[in-house]
């Protein structure tokens, strides 16, 4: 290893310090699953961001405000209620196992994007910002935008991700999210978000898909062919847009599984997920 | 460059010169603390499970500097031979022990499950051992000591 030196900043100004000075050689580290078994050879400072006071879940009546610093374990045992809160929940609960819940957080669950990152479709499909701490302040990207490009790529130097904010709308009426992998240990397969927003007397979908792409994103095109749907024809009419949105899709292979098996799961998953979200909304299923 | 941290191992603070990039396990097990196994050193085994303030963690993850004014568990803070806990005698008791290399992993995240709910049902103990991967007796024992400790620990409350 190259570490020279591991700091523990107070506050977010000296942590900012501490990275801008390292001109590329440190580091953000938090709950470490990424960065602890192999970090990279440039990088020698870690900056430890856990006493910055940034683990908590805040719930008010316009937003759920999540630090980076919150680990999975303390979002789940915050347990937000609501549709976004439980999408987030779901979302989170199968991520790695008890220990590594323990010490996985929030913000490096985004950031890193390593292939059992479950949180992005989930904030994706709320249309979460991400508030980024930097040398000129704090600003706030759309987790669509956030998503669009590797996250460390995106970060400048002296920046870190400090909050995640999801914003609460009545619009919101149900929101489901499925994921397939063959252990809680192992990294997922597919996994997908579904969320179906009413405003007026027009119904639209969100969906979000990861695991089997190297990036979480939205499905522009089946969210395309079903808007303006009501919430019992959109499972038809995804099953028949499905087919062209997901052989549009770069599907990434991998040891365990190839990129057309992938792609099948991939239209299946999301199936399944605006079944769950239909359901729900139709009463059937009343989470 | 090294730095003087302080934790408490099993109810007794000490002092340690750690180096940067040295990780808690390997900490632990110079420090005396060998019942913290190596295993994948990836985080994904749980074979290097200590309880980092009441909560099971991989310590193989977990840089030692990190631990600086935190408690820590290990499994010499639970028992001895001739002491045993009660959840070490109930994995002993219900045949959930093989090679042993899992079980100190097991017993904590036992532990940290059991002071949190007395009474797990059978999901809840899965979701709880669900990091402690065991490559000899499986995990049907396993869940079934954990019943058995409960039993054990609540009888000695009453």
């Amino acid at each position: 290893m190259s570490i020279e030196a591991y700091v523990i900043p107070r506050t977010v100004k000296e942590a900012r310090g501490l990275l801008t000075r390292g001109k590329g050689t440190a580091a953000v580290i938090a709950g470490g699953f990424s960065l602890a078994p192999n970090p990279p050879s440039r990088i020698k400072t870690l900056v430890d961001i856990t006493a910055l006071g940034l683990d908590y879940v805040r719930v008010s009546k316009s937003a759920i405000r999540i630090g980076a610093a919150c680990t999975v374990a303390g979002l789940l045992e915050a347990a937000p209620a609501g549709i976004a809160g439980r999408l987030l929940v779901q979302a989170a609960r199968d991520i790695g196992g008890t220990p590594n819940r323990n010490v996985i957080t929030v913000g490096g669950n985004i950031v890193q994007l390593l292939p059992w990152a479950d949180l992005p479709v989930a904030l994706l499909v709320l249309d979460a910002k991400i508030k980024i701490a930097g040398a000129r302040g704090a600003r706030l990207v759309r987790a669509e935008e956030f998503f669009r490009s590797p996250p460390l790529r995106q970060l400048r130097r002296g920046e870190f991700v400090t909050e995640i904010v999801v914003g609460k709308t009545g619009a919101l009426k149900a929101a489901a999210f499925e994921k397939i992998g063959p252990s809680a240990n192992s990294y997922c397969f597919a996994d997908c978000a579904v969320a179906l927003l009413r405003r007026g007397n027009s119904w639209e979908a969100r969906a979000a898909l990861s695991g089997a792409t190297a990036l979480p994103a939205r499905l522009g095109a089946l969210e395309k062919a079903l808007k303006g749907l009501t919430p019992a024809r959109m499972p038809a009419a995804a099953a028949a847009a499905l087919p062209g949105v997901i052989k549009s899709l770069k599907i990434r292979p991998d040891i365990r599984a190839d990129a057309e098996w992938r792609r099948e799961l991939a239209g299946e998953i999301v199936k399944t997920a605006l079944a769950a979200a239909v359901g729900r909304v139709s009463g059937k299923k009343k989470k | 460059m090294n730095k003087t941290i302080s934790i408490e191992i099993n109810g007794k603070s000490s002092s340690f010169s750690v180096a940067p990039d040295e990780m808690l396990l390997d900490l632990l097990r110079r420090s005396g603390y060998r019942g913290a196994k190596v295993g994948c050193r990836e985080g994904f085994c749980g074979a290097c499970t200590v309880l980092l303030d009441g909560r099971p963690v991989n310590s193989c993850l977990i840089f030692a500097a990190r631990a600086d004014g935190r408690k820590i568990t290990t499994i010499e803070g639970l028992g001895d031979p001739n002491n045993l806990h009660p959840i070490q005698d109930a994995f002993l008791k219900a045949g959930a022990v093989q090679c042993g290399y899992c079980i100190p992993g097991a017993v904590l995240s036992t532990k940290a499950l059991l002071d949190r709910v007395p009474d797990p049902d059978e999901a809840v103990i899965k979701r709880a051992l669900d990091g402690n991967l065991c490559r000899c007796t499986g995990y049907k024992k396993q869940i079934e000591a954990v019943k058995l400790a409960a039993r054990k620990l609540k009888g000695k409350k009453k």
